[in-house]
């Protein structure tokens, strides 16, 4: 019992219930602005404690008592942060506890009842307030701290989160369920012992629940963190990969030695099943494939379907690309392969003037010694580990391997040197 | 039956989770099937791996020797190729979402929603664009959202989304994303990239208190 007047809190309640959207509106808002159609709701509803005057005139703000009855009613995270201090709730219990023991000792059943009373009334709200803590620490879990949007505020309400369910576990742990039963032992009444032992099967249960929540904020925290890890990896690998394009895997990755046996990706298996024709309890089941693939064999029969025109247009000759020079300076690169020796561009341009002439093509020696430079440039490394080029003239000035080349001489490369 | 189907989903280089195949995930996470798929496989050279952070069953291989070695450097060869378009995808799928969680076993990504990003943002479209220049997910389809379709059509086809249905556009991502990520995180021990672990700005602000 409250020693309130039931009327009283009903016409509170009343009170709550007639102003719900201005209530609602503070709450969510932060604050609610006056003026003349609510004002005197508004200052109805300071009078009664629910709202306070904000700083700005005018304003009012939902009380503290209120916007922490809501909070917890609508699962903000905030609902957990209620530090208990449990050794002054054991003792303010212990004091009552005594004082109703004198009391009926002392036949004062009506102060024995106030202090039954009170006792009650501390029991409830210390359960009250843990199990509160407990559901919103639960909810917090479940939803994976939904109330905050980002991986690195999830990270840190669990933390948070944490930290206080430990220092709540440490808060509990002064409770001795040795102590409480001292408290009944004497010739209690029923009601007395009935509550203290009560109080006691909740304190295991809780400590459970406690130890439950523990384990899995840290399984919580470790998932998001690696998660955060990952992230971040992932991002910053994307980058690396970005900013060095001839990044490669190494192709003995799989034999690498610190591979991680999650990552030794077995190769998939060829699964083929054969039967077996000699098996004579598998003849008809195949007979009856057979039979199944042979109706399927059957061309089905043509359908009418609807037709439309399709236009189409000629497909485009194209001519194929043909270089005669390009031509000229493979024949240079196989002479020297099948003759095994050193080529001069300019000799093979010497000799095949005529034969140009007659096709009226021509090309300025200096010219054919720098296609036949480039050919050999855009060859590809395996070519030029078979051939190699060697300048002809003399070095430039102040180099030591720069030339001022007037030929160039094409020469199968020995097989030790490549 | 299940054992059959499931090991010849695990030879077959299947990664079997809840999302790409919950009935053989589901049996094995029953200790005594697990164990008799183990004895199955240890006595093909192979292992029963579990990966925790996505809950995936997958078979790799004990030892290379010269009967494995060509078929283990083919298949690494697909990982090496693949690792640069891959790690490309899922980072645009980072930004297109603003998500601060990469994607993995059991996400769900919805074409259509994740198209709306692409449609105004002009640097993710050439994100898109170059990233459809990479084998797998190259095609000379211009459009973002072509693009977009071939590139989760080559997720599928690759095992690392599922759908419920053939037409839907809601995609169910597969633990095989989340193998990537330990290949990032072995890369970056290996290599010794030094790549980050925490976000710059939480890092900017530990400087600061």
């Amino acid at each position: 019992m409250s020693g309130f007047d039931s009327e009283q809190v009903a016409s509170l309640l009343r009170q709550l219930g007639h102003n719900d959207q201005l209530i609602a509106q503070a709450y969510v808002q932060g604050y609610i602005s006056g003026d003349d159609n609510n004002l005197n709701h508004l200052m109805a509803l300071h009078k009664s404690g629910i709202l306070r005057p904000d700083e700005d005139p005018g304003d009012y703000r939902t009380s503290a008592d209120i916007k922490q009855m809501l909070n917890r009613l609508m699962r903000q995270q905030r609902g957990y942060r209620q530090m208990s201090d449990m050794g002054k709730v054991i003792n303010a219990l212990s004091d009552s506890v005594t004082d109703y023991r004198d009391s009926i000792l002392q036949q004062q059943h009506d102060d024995a009842d106030y202090y039954l009373e009170q006792l009650d009334d501390l029991l409830y709200d210390t359960k009250d307030s843990f199990a509160g803590s407990l559901d919103n620490m639960h909810y917090a879990i479940t939803s994976q701290f939904g109330f905050v949007s980002t991986l690195g505020a999830k990270v840190r309400e669990n933390e948070k989160a944490l930290n206080y369910a430990q220092k709540l576990l440490i808060e509990l742990k002064q409770i001795d369920p040795n102590t409480c039963y001292q408290w009944i032992d004497w010739a209690c009444p029923n009601e007395l012992a009935r509550k203290v032992t009560g109080f006691i099967e909740w304190f295991h249960q809780v400590l459970d629940r406690l130890a439950h929540i523990i384990d899995k904020m840290r399984v919580s925290l470790f998932r998001l963190r690696r998660d955060e890890k990952q992230a971040n990896q992932l991002r910053g690998m994307a980058r690396y990969l970005r900013s060095h394009p001839e990044f490669e895997i190494d192709p003995q990755l799989h034999d690498a030695e610190h591979l991680p046996q999650q990552l030794k990706f077995a190769p998939a298996l060829q699964l083929r099943g054969y039967v077996d024709v000699r098996n004579t309890g598998l003849e008809a089941d195949l007979i009856e494939i057979v039979q199944t693939l042979r109706k399927a064999a059957v061309s089905s029969v043509l359908k009418n379907r609807e037709s439309c025109e399709v236009s189409d247009e000629a497909i485009e000759e194209l001519a194929y690309q043909y270089d005669f020079f390009e031509q000229e300076v493979e024949l240079l690169f196989e002479r020297s392969i099948i003759d095994n020796s050193a080529c001069s561009a300019l000799q093979y341009w010497q000799a095949h003037q005529d034969d140009w002439h007659q096709q009226q093509l021509e090309m300025s020696p200096k010219s054919w010694i720098e296609l036949v430079f480039s050919c050999y440039c855009k060859l590809t490394s395996d070519q030029q580990q078979g051939l190699t080029i060697k300048m002809k003239g003399p070095v430039v000035a102040g180099t030591n391997n720069n030339y001022a080349f007037n030929d160039v001489i094409i020469e199968p490369r020995a097989l030790n040197e490549a | 039956m299940i054992f059959k189907q499931t090991i010849e989903a695990l030879l077959t280089g299947a990664v079997i989770c809840e999302t790409a195949n919950s009935d053989l995930f589901n049996y094995l996470d029953n200790e005594i099937n697990k164990e008799q798929v183990s004895d199955f496989l240890s006595n093909l050279d192979r292992q029963l791996s579990y990966l925790d952070s996505a809950q995936a069953y997958y078979c790799t291989y004990n030892s290379v020797d010269s009967s494995n070695k060509a078929d283990i450097s083919a298949l690494f060869s697909e990982v090496r190729s693949y690792f640069r378009p891959l790690v490309e995808w899922l980072d645009i799928h980072l930004v297109a979402t603003g998500s601060d969680t990469p994607l993995r076993a059991k996400d769900m990504v919805n074409l259509n929603e994740l198209f709306e990003a692409f449609e105004h943002d002009q640097t993710l479209t050439e994100q898109l664009r170059r990233l459809t220049t990479m084998r797998p997910f190259k095609t000379s389809k211009t459009e973002p959202r072509e693009q977009l379709v071939i590139i989760f059509s080559k997720l599928e086809e690759l095992g690392y989304f599922v759908r419920k249905s053939a037409g839907s556009s809601r995609y169910y991502a597969t633990a095989r994303f989340d193998l990537i990520y330990l290949l990032i995180e072995f890369l970056n021990d290996s290599e010794k990239l030094a790549l980050p672990e925490q976000s710059e700005t939480s890092t900017q602000e530990e400087l600061l208190l």
